[in-house]
């Protein structure tokens, strides 16, 4: 509670707070509170502009390409937009602070090789990796969840591994080896712990990152089936109608980029208050 | 410091060795070219015989041994779709790339530096904000849509640019800027926050105290360690500003590497995926080896470190 | 931040763009030199070297073929001037004479023969050498006369030898043999109405006109092809004046580009054929009959044509297109009556309907991903429920040489002949096949076994009624090209999707 006082002591974060819980609770409930259904289509009222009516309805933010309601297509999407930008944080998280913190404690040849791991990741075109990944599960959405997880966990091991370094010469880390502690129980119990700050800063600013990486994945037809509504989706379907149609594409767009900022808003409070040193480990 | 530089470059030679091993096998995995090669009518016979004459269906060890011999030799083998060395066509589209990467890193800093700085000085004027606006909607918007809204606008509706093509300065504005969004954003970001937290810190308050001309303590005591951290970002940007280049040379039709590379993956032209992936590496080891070399420059200290 | 800052700091923005966008116009459209955007660049300009259509179209001009085709779909002369069939295995063609190349040696029987015994070779490797192996042999007769010897007839030979069948381009001996076999990839020499100039790769090839073209000058004294892969990209560089023919616009462009400031639209239809095609082979509700009888009565095929291709292109009958050897106008498609599906489907035994794939790609032809989005809805409305299944290119081509498309596809498909559409899709066991039917069968060997074409016509009548009622495939539409051009450019579209610039003239 007091953390959420000191949160609010800045205006504009808070907003941007505020904005990101009303994502969150549209992508839990939304679907049960949209004017129409997301799916229905209708091909003789297609792009139908923002406050078309059709036999008198309203469509508030117009229809797409198929006549889909695209207010009700944003407010499903949201969920899928929400589940692909945090499921692929956590499994990028969980990749990365793993190697990060492995890497950290034992600087000899395994800290090293993971090092090179990293570097070795950097260099591979996300492409590759993604096409490799669907031509083995198929395309799912839990696949595209696993392609953005695997290609986006080298920041937490590098930030992870710079915090461990240090940590591990502190005396109650000493203290606890001296006492015969197993390594698991030193990174579990005594470096964890410690590094938890840094990894919530990187996730609330990579949860961004992932909503629009997953739109470039649409982008070059390497996304979730186009029946089902992301965000990102939604523009890439819309770009070819953007001369004409431009709210099939501007629409999404401009739901990426609100939710975006106030997902950046929040996370740079975030940074602030947690960690100012981690500032210089972005990336 | 011999001992340092050899031992980074056998790291160097490492990672590219595990990349070239990395990406010989991801691009196998997602399926062999022959059927995406052969025109549709051609017969599953056809098929089986092309993927027999070309090696595709031996196994995967004996054609990386095969790889990696002639690799050695400087050999990346032959596209199989442009018919021509595959390491030419990389190193025939580099100019190109570099061109545009420069031109966006080159815009990015120009755009991002003085806003950070002056941003940092005087704190919550208007070009602060406008600073702020810029990062912001820089890292907000998927990088296509930008690229796509800047031809329907500059082009289509204006024609003050040419859509695509590398034909003068002129064509290359529109991918410049669209390449340079996201870098300029978390450039400006980073550098205006250290820069606050360099300008209170107190040797600079005593550098003022003694009477130094402001504009001498912002450039060269400020700048110079507010630089550190934005040069470690800088490394980083540059990989991704090659992997940005992808989608923004596509869009704009601008013949470098990436749109090479996009199209080599998907008809699985091996070769070609492989030696642009092999380049990629080496230009991201050696960027890095060179902002190792900076911190150097920039602060004795961590030479250490 | 407040609303007032937040302005102030966009128009700072916007401002800063306009100021790095004070540049003059930089369109200077040349009199005399025509620019075509295609999708991809030229990957070789060695004509039986590659599978690729935009490469096809940039070296159609640097060569000729013996035989073309006219606008209207008809063969025509070109390096040869007349055919004929001594007997059923045998096709004479005799040659142009006093044609040479663009080097100065001589077209005559002995350059067709090696043409098309270099692409014949099976260590040269040629990618469409499908499309001309039923080729056993050329005999040079005199030396402006040439036998094709084939082992069984070919009814189809001429959709062999002319452009469209890449490898047929004819290409100078003595050049190859003197510059090496390599040569014509980077410096191509053939019998064009042009002449290779440059080519930057990715960035654009430049051709010029070869004045002694046996067939005239071309009036255009310049053409240069430029890869513009992002369709939105190629309408702003045709709007902008920076290319003259832009392809593949998509039909929501269409009204844009005709209202536009010195722009307009040249279409026709295609020799392509959109449709879904059932797996039958494998077990599934697909391999009842009343099932894909349902099928076809659900979908709407008149509304998605409409809506999503803007009407254009010709609603097809069968999986053949209107303009095809044996397409019989009287041919009626399944109408839409989705009452009629639900009944069909109680009778299969499927009253509460069933779920099944769609295997197919996406963005790979003009609005597919649309039309096979709004056939879901179609089926949904009759209880069928499509699992989508969308490969990556790559993937599709590894799962379909593994004969693994599952449920319903969408694969598409071209041809002039019913023996290049039937007898690759529905003959038993072929590649791309996915039915089997002995009757059918039957006829198609038929129809490829005789070259009189009243008798291939009366086979391929009962072949359509088979097909019809068996319903093994969803005929749909024969999709339109689309072209932008600018005011200045007068062009005819071919349907076969080949671009012809030698009767092209600007204005």
């Amino acid at each position: 509670m007091q953390f959420l006082k000191r949160f609010a002591r800045a205006k504009l974060p808070t907003l941007g707070l505020l904005i990101v819980v009303i994502v969150m609770v549209d992508a839990l409930v939304g679907r049960w509170l949209t004017p129409y259904d997301p799916m229905a289509q209708n091909i003789m009222k297609r792009l139908m502009p923002p406050l078309g009516v059709d036999g008198g309805r309203l469509h508030l933010l117009g229809t797409e390409a198929l006549g889909r309601d695209i207010l009700s297509r944003l407010m499903v999407g949201a969920q899928v937009s929400m589940l692909v930008g945090f499921a692929s944080v956590l499994v990028s998280g969980i990749v990365g602070v793993a190697l990060g913190m492995i890497a950290g404690y034992d600087d000899r040849r395994i800290g090293r090789a993971i090092m090179a791991l990293t570097d070795i990741q950097l260099a591979i075109p996300f492409l590759v990796l993604s096409i490799a990944v669907i031509a083995v599960l198929g395309p799912s959405l839990w696949n595209l969840i696993l392609v953005l997880g695997l290609t986006n966990w080298v920041q937490y091991a590098r930030v992870v591994r710079a915090e461990c370094l240090t940590l591990r010469n502190r005396e109650y880390v000493q203290a606890a080896r001296a006492l015969g502690a197993s390594t698991p129980r030193i990174l579990l119990r005594h470096l964890l712990p410690n590094v938890l700050p840094a990894v919530v800063v990187i996730s609330s600013l990579l949860v961004a990152r992932m909503i629009l990486f997953e739109s470039s994945l649409s982008f070059l037809g390497l996304g979730v089936p186009p029946s089902i509504p992301t965000w990102g989706g939604m523009i890439s379907d819309g770009r070819n109608y953007m001369a004409n149609a431009w709210w099939v594409a501007a629409m999404p767009g401009l739901a990426i980029f609100i939710t975006v900022v106030a997902i950046n808003l929040v996370g740079d409070r975030l940074r602030d208050m947690l960690d100012p040193r981690l500032k210089q480990m972005e990336g | 410091m011999l001992g340092y530089l050899l031992s980074r470059l056998l790291y160097a030679i490492g990672v590219v060795f595990g990349v070239s091993v990395a990406v010989f096998f991801l691009i196998r995995i997602g399926g062999d070219p022959s059927a995406l090669f052969l025109p549709p009518d051609a017969t599953l016979a056809d098929i089986a015989r092309f993927r027999t004459e070309m090696g595709f269906d031996r196994p995967l060890s004996a054609q990386y041994l095969d790889f990696m011999g002639r690799a050695l030799h400087g050999d990346l083998g032959q596209s199989l779709r442009y018919q021509e060395p595959a390491l030419r066509l990389v190193l025939e589209r580099v100019p190109a790339t570099l061109q545009l990467s420069s031109v966006a890193l080159l815009l990015a800093l120009l755009v991002s530096v003085p806003l950070a700085i002056t941003g940092a000085v005087y704190r919550g004027s208007a070009l602060d904000r406008t600073g702020l606006v810029i990062s912001m909607v820089g890292e907000s918007f998927p990088s296509f849509w930008l690229s796509i809204m800047l031809i329907l606008i500059l082009s289509q509706h204006f024609h003050m640019l040419p859509a695509s093509g590398n034909s003068g300065w002129q064509s290359l504005i529109m991918p410049a800027i669209s390449l340079a969004a996201y870098s300029t954003a978390i450039i400006t970001r980073l550098l205006r926050s250290s820069m606050i937290e360099v300008l209170q810190s107190d040797y600079i308050r005593t550098a003022r105290g003694k009477g130094l001309a402001s504009g001498l303590v912002i450039f060269k005591h400020a700048l110079r360690n507010a630089a550190i951290p934005t040069v470690t970002v800088l490394g980083l940007q540059i990989g991704a500003l090659l992997g940005g280049a992808v989608i923004t040379e596509q869009i704009f039709a601008y013949p470098g590497i990436g749109r090479l590379a996009i199209q080599a993956i998907s008809n699985r032209d091996f070769t070609v995926v492989q030696a642009f992936v092999m380049f990629t590496a080496i230009v991201i080891v050696v960027i890095n080896l060179i902002v190792d070399a900076c911190y150097a420059l920039l602060d004795p200290r961590l030479r250490k470190g | 931040m407040r609303r007032r800052e937040l302005l102030t700091g966009t128009a700072g923005l916007l401002a800063g763009v306009a100021v790095a966008s004070l540049s003059r116009p930089v369109f200077a459209q040349q009199a005399s030199t025509l620019t075509v955007a295609q999708s991809t660049d030229a990957l070789t300009l060695d004509p039986a070297k590659h599978s690729s259509f935009p490469t096809a179209n940039v070296c159609f001009h640097i060569y000729d073929a013996i035989v073309s085709m006219d606008a209207g779909g008809n063969f025509v002369p070109a390096l040869a001037t007349e055919w004929s069939n001594p007997d059923p295995l045998t096709w004479r063609f005799k040659l142009r004479q006093g044609v040479s190349f663009h080097n100065g040696e001589p077209f005559n029987a002995a350059a067709v023969k090696f043409t098309f015994d270099r692409a014949l070779d099976p260590k040269f490797k040629a990618p469409y050498y499908s499309r001309i192996a039923q080729i056993k042999a050329v005999n040079v007769i005199d030396d402006h006369t040439v036998d094709f010897k084939t082992a069984a007839p070919f009814p189809t030979m001429l959709f062999s030898l002319y452009e469209a069948s890449f490898a047929a381009l004819i290409v100078p001996p003595g050049y190859i043999k003197d510059k090496g076999a390599d040569i014509l990839a980077s410096a191509p020499v053939g019998t064009g109405p042009y002449k290779f100039v440059e080519w930057v790769k990715d960035d654009h090839v430049k051709l010029e006109a070869n004045p002694d073209y046996w067939g005239g000058a071309p009036a255009v004294k310049t053409v240069v092809f430029r890869p513009i892969t992002e369709v939105q990209t190629r309408i702003a560089e045709l709007s902008s004046g920076g290319v003259d023919i832009a392809v593949d616009i998509p039909p929501e462009s269409v009204d844009g580009i005709k209202t536009g400031d010195g722009t307009k639209i040249a279409s026709t239809g295609s020799d392509f054929v959109y449709f879904y095609s059932f797996n039958t082979v494998k077990q599934s509700p697909l391999q009842n009959k009343l099932v894909r009888q349902a099928i076809n009565y659900a979908i709407d095929v008149d509304s998605i044509q409409k809506a999503l291709l803007g009407g254009l292109g010709n609603r097809i009958a069968l999986t053949l297109p209107t303009n095809a050897f044996g397409y019989d106008p009287s041919w009626k498609p399944y109408p839409y009556d989705p009452d009629k599906a639900k009944a069909l489907l109680a009778q299969a035994g499927y009253a509460n309907g069933f779920s099944i794939p769609l295997t197919a790609r996406q963005g790979r032809y003009m609005k597919d991903t649309e039309i096979m989005e709004a056939t879901i809805g179609y089926l949904q409305a009759v209880g069928i429920t499509v699992e989508e299944n969308y490969l990556e290119a790559g993937v599709w081509a590894t799962v379909s040489a593994a004969k693994g498309r599952d449920g319903i596809c969408f694969p598409g498909w071209s041809g002039r002949d019913p023996d290049l559409v039937w007898y690759p899709l529905l003959y038993s066991g072929q590649y791309q096949s996915y039915y089997s039917n002995p009757d059918l069968d039957k006829l198609l060997d038929a129809g490829r076994q005789t070259l009189d074409a009243n008798e291939r016509k009366a086979i391929y009548e009962k072949a359509a009624a088979i097909i019809k009622e068996e319903a093994p495939h969803v005929p749909l539409v024969q999709p339109p090209l689309i072209y932008g051009l600018t005011q200045r450019t007068n062009w005819q579209p071919r349907t076969d999707s080949m671009i012809d610039l030698r009767k092209a003239t600007l204005a």
